[in-house]
């Protein structure tokens, strides 16, 4: 990837396609894979957990593709609000299970790396992974709807009940953010 | 510049950079600003999705559900079922009224809890979210509970242990604790109805024409019932506040109480989406789903999946 938010050609045709089609849906799942995978990626913490709620997401897409009404709007806008959901349907459980079973959770070491994180050896990966982690609940949704779903500050507003002009300050103070986290010598060209 | 000029500016070469138009300001920007704009760039570019385990297992498996035998075999197999109750009115008579809406408490079990309990094959479960199932029980499991026709007006009860509410899209009923009060409260506003409901009412923004607002009625616990009358009947939403209670007894000991919200019907449930989550539809009864710690039930005799998701998608 190279940062660019590629178009699927027809798009609108595939996905009118995809429920009883499977040429038209694996070409909607290769284009959108990457991107659903990696906005679950930025919201959880292992690599496990981020293929269970992929999954989920694309079950969950071809049970109801059938039903998506374009002139609602695109396609991106309501793949995400699933792959949303089923991140924030995640992320309740797992507080809640942290409620029952805090006698459980004792002598677990606390915050050492899935065996996942350890198999990615790209540092600036894990660097990256590690300072989103370190935001607030919605800066991590909403970093992870621009920078890995592609989507408009507009649509990020739809979905998620913000304003416009909110989403484009909470996204510029999370990237400042960030950039105090990480290395930012790493990235300056200068 | 202040920090919203900052965050616009941000925002536009952003969005330059991730539509390959490059940055729009040739103006120089402090350095904070660029490395801002680099780590964006960073961001959108880092690819995690080769770590997957399941890429290509998954993508076999959901292209095998659309395979043309697979496919064709539930269809039929749901076809079927559907000719089956068209075909058998009085049967699907009963599974109108069979409907029933279950508020399960796990410490003080009762009479709606033993009816759930006592089903113990169900057809057909979806889990609409943490705290909301719909469960699709046997035609021979109809059967053996009969019950009256729908009432065209709802109709109240109230016992010593619990509530019910029979109306035209199923009977709604609660439990309530030993000594509590199980009184169901009518209004005839939703202002009033809000100020007895210890959550935040949502009312339909949309309605099919001609409907307006008759009563509400609020339940033990909270559960609150929108009456809308209309030419084709009355549309009800139903708002049931879910949740888990946790309380502590010591510090070693906690005691959870789950509030949860199941629905029993003999007719197929269809999963559909709804603002992006699962909601499940049954014919008769209407659109159940949960969000933001409320479940809810959307139906009316005559009302169609369409207009129930248009009116569901208009709450506010």
């Amino acid at each position: 990837m190279d940062g660019t938010v590629a178009v699927l050609a027809n798009e609108l045709a595939l996905v009118a396609q995809a429920a009883a089609e499977p040429a038209a849906f694996a070409t909607i799942y290769d284009h959108y894979f990457p991107r659903v995978y990696n906005y679950v990626r930025y919201r959880v913490r292992d690599a496990g957990t981020a293929d269970d709620i992929t999954a989920q997401v694309f079950e969950r897409a071809l049970v109801s593709i059938g039903r998506y009404r374009p002139e609602r709007g695109p396609f991106a806008p309501w793949l995400f609000a699933i792959a949303r959901n089923a991140v924030n349907d995640h992320l309740r459980a797992q507080r809640r299970r942290r409620w029952l079973s805090l006698e459980a959770l004792r002598g677990r070491p606390g915050n050492e790396p899935q065996p996942e994180e350890v198999a990615i050896h790209n540092e600036t990966r894990v660097e990256l992974l590690a300072a989103v982690a370190r935001l607030s609940d919605r800066e991590r949704d909403l970093i992870a709807l621009k920078f890995a779903a592609g989507l408009t500050n507009r649509r990020i507003a739809e979905l998620t009940g913000l304003s416009e002009s909110n989403v484009g300050v909470i996204l510029y103070r999370a990237v400042q953010r960030l950039r105090v986290e990480v290395n930012v010598k790493e990235w300056d060209h200068e | 510049m202040n920090e919203r000029d900052w965050a616009d500016r941000f925002s536009r070469d952003v969005d330059s950079l991730l539509n390959q138009a490059g940055r729009t300001d040739p103006e120089p920007t402090p350095t904070e600003y660029r490395q801002a704009l680099d780590l964006a760039c960073t961001l959108a570019a880092t690819d995690f999705s080769a770590e997957s385990r399941v890429r290509q297992a998954l993508r076999r498996r959901l292209l095998n559900r659309i395979d043309a035998r697979e496919w064709w075999q539930l269809r039929k197999e749901y076809t079927m079922r559907t000719f089956f109750w068209k075909r058998h009115p009085a049967v699907t008579l009963a599974a109108v009224v069979l409907a029933a809406i279950l508020v399960v408490t796990l410490a003080w079990p009762g009479t709606l809890t033993a009816v759930a309990e006592g089903i113990e094959n169900f057809v057909q479960s979806l889990s609409l979210g943490p705290h909301t199932t719909v469960h699709q029980v046997s035609p021979d499991q109809a059967a053996a509970r009969p019950q009256k026709p729908a009432p065209a007006t709802p109709e109240v009860k109230q016992r010593s242990d619990g509530w019910t509410i029979r109306t035209a899209i199923g009977n709604f009923g609660g439990n309530v604790l030993p000594d509590h009060d199980a009184t169901v409260h009518r209004f005839s506003t939703f202002d009033m109805a809000q100020a007895a409901t210890p959550f935040s009412l949502r009312q339909p923004g949309y309605l099919p024409a001609g409907y307006v607002f008759r009563e509400a009625m609020v339940a033990p616990g909270g559960s609150t019932f929108l009456f809308y009358n209309g030419p084709e009947g009355d549309i009800i939403l139903v708002q049931w506040p879910v949740y888990d209670r946790v309380d502590k007894l010591s510090d070693d000991q906690v005691v959870t109480t789950v509030f949860m919200i199941g629905t029993l019907t003999d007719k197929p449930i269809e999963e559909v989406m709804l603002n992006g989550q699962p909601a499940g539809w049954v014919e008769g009864s209407g659109l159940m789903w949960e969000a933001d710690g409320v479940s809810f039930t959307l139906g009316g005799a005559s009302l169609s999946l369409d207009e129930a998701l248009r009116i569901a998608e208009s709450l506010e």
